[in-house]
């Protein structure tokens, strides 16, 4: 999959441009606060239908203009696609796929496959466990129309039941109507989490690879879904059991706080390099090579789920990486369309890429060198 | 500050407050109600003030209706042991139109959902557990909607029920019929690809 040109109209500094793509690196390179993380942003949003960084899409349209619009149009196994986002003030976003109109968030999903790897993505390493989550949410949201269709009941349940949870304190006899939310969350919390294992063995497998290979075979990456749930196997029927006893046996704190603490919402994901937690003991530098190992982990996975791989988008986290590693993630995307953000751009030309274009952003502006 | 006379920013007023109709939409039928001929304005309004007061609930199902009990439930034909459970009168206008339900409905007027302060006492159940009391009722038919109030709602019922000895059923989702497989979205052939039959 590759994307092969893309329009922007006023879309956060850029008045009107259109840039056409290499199939290998586009290398976007320039001063600070010039408009190059926007094009990341592009693509992401048309990817995921949220922008990386910004929650509020009014923020996406050009300073003191009304709307903005974005089309992409690109490649998917042989045939030309495209997506448009249509951004106005004040109202919700517009999104069209090769001329149809999207009505939710859920049919744009799937489309345009990208992984994203930012500075900020060290969260996933360093913070707490909604970093984690969110990890593993927004990948696997993307290829599996029912794990998002799952997660956004799921939220939706998890509102409901803290709503009711609020209520029971000064009303306890509406305690008596939880069994007929817990009985749904059971139900979509359970499918949240059998997708999760089943996702972490297979990313850890790639990952843990990737991850002896950068490090010469010293360290041994692996990945632990810690559930709230204290299921003792991976068993559905049995899981559910055990959802069912821990709300019951919780419910009391529950009400007592007005949340629910049991659930895929309060599940995490443990890093360990040979049995110790990145997280707490690891160095900088190897929590940053699990993060680059999990992000090429991404890459694979998407692969083998869709048989073609993803875009990648690398933001701004090229020259945080040392010589090492930067070759060793050059080396793995040779196949792959990448979209680099970078202020300096020398060292790419000791790197002697086979396809790139290098793309020299000014003042919202965009010079094809 | 309104740009407009007093009258005409009022008439905006209380027509954007109906649903789907925003400020813009507002405008526009203000001045579209302004330009018509004054007795069918009055007829309008008159038509509003009238459905308003003599429309009330019927006494068996809950459903909208201008005389005590509505023409469904007096109806001998219909069969008062089943009975089809809905949020809406809508959506009793929708499963008439099937032209093959012979059974009686109930209008709940809503689903539980606590986000919205709905609890169970909020919408008909009461009427319909007293009217299960009351006559030899087989079957609840649940066709609430397809979303996670309704689902609620619609355990909600079973629950209760079950243990009267009345059988609850939940209607199916699944693909629309004489529409192409493809066409279908995601979640809707996922959730008829969970409830196959063996044929």
């Amino acid at each position: 999959m590759h994307i092969k040109h893309i329009s922007l109209k006023n879309f956060r500094n850029y008045e009107h441009e259109e840039i056409e793509l290499n199939n290998g690196v586009n290398i976007f390179y320039g001063q600070n606060a010039q408009g190059k993380t926007n094009i990341i942003e592009s693509i992401y949003l048309l990817s995921t239908g949220k922008s990386h960084r910004s929650q509020k899409d009014s923020e996406l349209i050009r300073w003191s203009k009304e709307d903005s619009k974005i089309k992409i149009i690109y490649e998917k196994e042989n045939i030309e696609n495209n997506l448009e986002m249509y951004l106005k003030k004040n109202q919700k976003k517009a999104m069209k796929h090769n001329g149809v109109k999207l009505s939710k968030t859920g049919e744009l999903l799937g489309n345009l496959i990208t992984v994203i790897f930012s500075p900020d993505h060290m969260k996933i390493i360093k913070e707490g466990p909604a970093e984690r989550r969110r990890f593993v949410d927004i990948i696997l949201s993307q290829i599996k129309p029912g794990y998002f269709y799952s997660l956004s009941q799921y939220v939706k349940l998890v509102m409901q039941r803290n709503n009711l949870l609020l209520q029971a304190k000064s009303n306890a006899k509406i305690i008596d109507t939880i069994e007929i939310w817990d009985q749904q969350l059971i139900e979509y919390g359970t499918k949240i989490i059998k997708e999760r294992i089943e996702f972490l063995k297979l990313i850890e497998n790639y990952a843990n690879q990737i991850h002896k290979s950068i490090t010469n075979n010293k360290e041994n990456l692996k990945l632990i879904y810690k559930s709230s749930i204290d299921y003792i196997d991976h068993n559905e029927e049995h899981i559910k059991e055990i959802f069912q006893r821990d709300l019951d046996k919780f419910r009391n704190i529950d009400i007592q706080r007005g949340v629910t603490h049991k659930g895929p919402h309060r599940d995490d994901l443990l890093l360990y390099i040979n049995d110790m937690e990145v997280k707490t003991y690891g160095s900088q530098g190897q929590q940053r090579t699990t993060l680059l190992s999990l992000k090429i982990a991404e890459l694979q996975f998407m692969n083998y789920e869709t048989d073609s791989y993803p875009i990648l988008l690398l933001d701004d986290v090229f020259s945080e990486l040392d010589t090492e590693r930067q070759i060793f993630l050059m080396k793995f995307i040779k196949d792959i369309q990448t979209f680099i953000t970078c202020t300096d751009v020398e060292y790419f030309k000791n790197l002697n890429l086979e396809k790139h274009s290098l793309f020299n952003v000014i003042e919202g502006k965009i010079y094809n060198k | 500050m309104s740009y407009y006379a007093a009258p005409i920013a009022k008439l905006i007023e209380e027509l954007s407050k109906l649903p789907g109709v925003g400020n813009k939409t507002a405008q526009r039928l203000a001045f579209y109600l302004l330009e018509m001929p004054i007795n069918e304005v009055e007829e309008l309004a008159g038509s509003i003030v009238n459905a308003k007061r003599n429309i009330k609930y019927c006494n068996v199902c809950c459903n909208i209706t201008d005389s005590e009990t509505c023409n469904i439930c007096s109806n001998p034909k219909r069969d008062g042991s089943v009975i089809c459970i809905v949020e809406d009168a809508r959506d009793v206008v929708a499963m008439e139109k099937i032209k093959e339900f012979k059974g009686q409905y109930h209008v709940l007027h809503g689903a539980i959902s606590p986000m919205e302060g709905i609890g169970p006492e909020n919408i008909r159940i009461k009427e319909l557990l007293l009217r299960i009391g009351e006559h030899d009722v087989q079957e609840l038919i649940l066709a609430t909607n397809p979303n996670i109030e309704g689902e609620a709602t619609a355990m909600y019922i079973s629950r209760l029920v079950k243990p009267l000895g009345i059988k609850a059923t939940r209607i199916a989702h699944g693909i629309p019929v004489g529409g192409d497989l493809e066409y279908a979205d995601e979640v809707t052939l996922m959730k008829a690809l969970e409830g196959r039959r063996e044929i």
